[in-house]
């Protein structure tokens, strides 16, 4: 009994001084900030590049003098936590940040578990949080959000991308389709319901639609059932390390359609290191380029590769946007109040580097998409043609 | 004697039960958030050292329970309105029922193969749950209202970790403990002296299962939104694993040690999101080197003189 007196009045002594250091305290004349963002886990090439883009934002508000709180200037504090991936932790990490650190608002994390577990806890803690990298039906079917607010593209415009880019370059397939999806929520959408309906509704006939874990490493069976079916174009939903993972085997069962799209999986520039030369051709979706006529877009891609020595992302805008718009709207409101901050997210109408952003009605505010491709380690636009810096590659070599 | 140690802890439970009721009236709200994780890890790690620590069935299955636990309670409060003590109670028993159901089948395991059996049960009810859209399939489902506030979801955590340490207490201070430690340290003898084996296996394993199904409907409450991914994922079997790893493998007060440990150590690392996975993994592998048998068992032998062997 005695020893199991003394060990518990260690273990409580331990506990209690870990649990001490560990209190961060803020500044009184800071207005402090909090991210919760995947710095570690599958979605880690994500977050990497969300860190810089929400970090970029507040160094240059500080650099500029801070913001003026009820009239006196106040630097921008940005605390930023790793999730691991994990919505519990996004969740937990969000209340540490609202009761620990008394963030005035929130930034978000990536993917629909994870942003919409955030901003479920802020949101009920009626604390703003703006975020992007959530597409936007995804957001909505969440709730009626009052402090959340989501700066990505439309899901719809993401999927008919492909077809519309085929249609529009005049280029020549057999229109048999393969259609390859993870069971995530992102993959199941596109690759059960809105896939298939545009490939009908552009005169394609759906020859192949695999379905497969999010984490899946083993494609050989999914590959020659497409190959053997002469598909000229496959659609693929997946996330980077099963994206890379396709391409490889791919290339070693000797199949190569004349069109490869890949969704999420071969936007980060880990996929083309991972790939090399066979990352060429491969499509992609996305939102954002340097070459972009919005202000400062090639200014924010130069200043990242300056930095980091890494090709930038397009997930360096959409943070480094998000974070812009919430930064300004602390300085229109002129106060740290929760409410006032919201209202004058509410009110942002300005052409920020993702292009103009005005939120609808829904808390939502649309980005619009391109096709881009992998040419030589670099992604080009490939559609639509008044957005274009490349040629299409075709067909896939 | 046992039944006075009993007596004892009971009374010791009670009396710290009705000192933490109270916390929410003095206690910040990052005390209290706090204060949730250690409840709901408690509760995860006492079920965890009770199947592994006392009746040696090494269970990677944690987060089938608290996936179970999470489900069933979305769906009794969505669709039903039905009130947290209600869902608490029929979460405990689908997680006892998921248990005895299974077992005929994970029992004819033994030693590493039930282990195995275990993991390949949160596996396979990940994929269920992403292949069902009446589950609300990948995209997982949300709470149709808010969560009750912070206080109340403390109490109730507060509750389901206090329904555990009397259950452990039970287990550990009555007849039950010097079976399930028969049946751990040898099944076949303990048969041969009467025991049913099967049957303490059994109770065991509902009993931890009922536990985490509760903790699991606590916590997916508390995050007002769920999906298979993280509710049925890998993570909490680790988490509750390495809490009783490293807090003292079969020690009483080892769960309660390593879900500090842990907890502490990730608060205050959380502000180094770039060092924290490294730093956290050399304390561990430190721990573990130097000191086996967990805090609790190394505390215990600093602080505890060596016996003479025989007196002058």
């Amino acid at each position: 009994m005695r020893k199991l007196h003394k060990s518990l009045q260690a273990g409580v002594l331990v506990a209690a001084g870990a649990l001490t250091l560990g209190q961060g305290l803020a500044k009184a004349d800071e207005i402090v900030i909090g991210a919760s963002l995947p710095l570690s886990g599958p979605l880690a090439g994500f977050g990497s590049f969300q860190q810089w883009g929400y970090k970029h934002a507040v160094e240059e508000v500080n650099k500029a003098g801070g913001i003026a709180i009820d009239g006196k200037k106040e630097m921008v504090k940005l605390i930023i936590r790793d999730d691991q991936t994990n919505p519990n932790l996004t969740a937990s990490n969000t209340q540490t940040l609202l009761s620990r650190d008394h963030v005035v608002a929130m930034l978000g994390s990536c993917t629909p578990a994870l942003v919409n577990a955030g901003a479920l806890v802020a949101e009920r803690a009626k604390k703003p949080i703006v975020t992007g990298c959530d597409p936007l039906q995804v957001f909505t079917s969440v709730r009626k959000w009052k402090y959340a607010w989501d700066i990505f593209f439309s899901v719809p415009d993401l999927t008919v991308a492909p077809f519309k880019m085929l249609a529009s370059a005049g280029v020549t397939t057999n229109k048999k389709l393969a259609i390859w999806h993870d069971n995530g929520p992102d993959g199941q959408a596109n690759g059960k319901k809105l896939w298939p309906a545009f490939a009908k509704k552009f005169g394609y006939a759906v020859v192949q639609d695999a379905e497969f874990p999010i984490n899946n490493a083993q494609f050989t069976s999914i590959i020659s059932e497409a190959k053997a079916k002469g598909a000229d174009v496959v659609l693929v939903d997946a996330v980077t390390p099963p994206a890379v993972a396709i391409r490889k085997q791919m290339a070693s069962e000797g199949y190569s359609p004349k069109v490869l799209d890949i969704e999420k999986g071969a936007e980060p520039v880990q996929f083309a290191q991972a790939l090399g030369k066979l990352a060429d051709g491969v499509l992609v979706g996305g939102y954002w380029d340097p070459t972009f006529p919005y202000p400062g877009a090639a200014k924010l891609a130069k200043d990242f590769e300056a930095e980091t020595k890494l090709t930038s992302s397009q997930h360096i805008a959409d943070s480094y946007a998000a974070a812009q718009v919430l930064l300004d709207a602390i300085a229109a409101a002129g106060s740290t109040n929760a409410d006032k901050i919201n209202a004058a997210i509410a009110k942002t109408n300005k052409t920020y580097v993702v292009g103009p952003i005005k939120f609808a009605a829904d808390h939502t505010s649309t980005l619009p998409i391109v096709s881009e491709q992998w040419q030589g380690g670099k992604t080009v636009i490939v559609w639509p043609k008044k957005a274009a810096t490349g040629k299409l590659l075709f067909p896939m070599p | 004697m046992k039944q006075h140690r009993l007596i004892g802890d009971v009374g010791i439970l009670a009396g710290g039960f009705a000192l933490l009721w109270f916390a929410p009236s003095f206690a910040s709200d990052y005390a209290l958030q706090i204060s949730f994780r250690v409840m709901i890890y408690l509760t995860l790690a006492e079920s965890w050292n009770l199947l592994t620590g006392s009746v040696g069935l090494v269970s990677l299955g944690t987060a089938s329970f608290v996936g179970l636990g999470s489900y069933v309670a979305f769906g009794l409060a969505n669709h039903f309105g039905t009130p947290l003590p209600v869902i608490l109670m029929i979460c405990a028993l689908a997680g006892a029922l998921l248990a005895t159901v299974v077992s005929p089948a994970l029992f004819r395991l033994r030693g590493v193969y039930f282990t195995v059996g275990t993991l390949a049960l949160a596996a396979l009810l990940q994929l269920l749950m992403v292949n069902l859209p009446t589950f609300g399939g990948a995209s997982g489902i949300f709470l149709k209202h808010d969560p009750p506030p912070l206080p109340s979801l403390y109490h109730y955590a507060l509750s389901v970790a206090l329904v555990t340490a009397l259950a452990m207490a039970i287990c550990a201070r009555t007849r039950i403990s010097v079976i399930i430690r028969a049946v751990r340290d040898d099944e076949d003898a303990a048969a041969q002296m009467g025991v049913r084996p099967y049957r303490v296996k059994l109770g065991a394993f509902a009993l931890a299962s009922a536990l985490i199904a509760m903790a699991g409907a606590v916590q997916a409450i508390n995050l007002g939104a769920i999906e298979p991914y993280g509710t049925f994922g890998l993570q909490w079997t680790i988490d509750t694993l390495s809490m009783v790893i490293i807090g003292g493998i079969g020690w009483r007060l080892g769960p309660l040690a390593g879900v500090l440990f842990v907890v502490a150590l990730g608060e205050m690392l959380a502000n180094y999101p770039e060092a924290h996975i490294a730093i956290t993994g050399v304390i561990l592998i430190v721990l573990i080197r130097f000191a086996p048998s967990g805090i609790v068992g190394l505390l215990t032998r600093l602080f505890t003189r060596p016996r003479r062997l025989s007196s002058p």
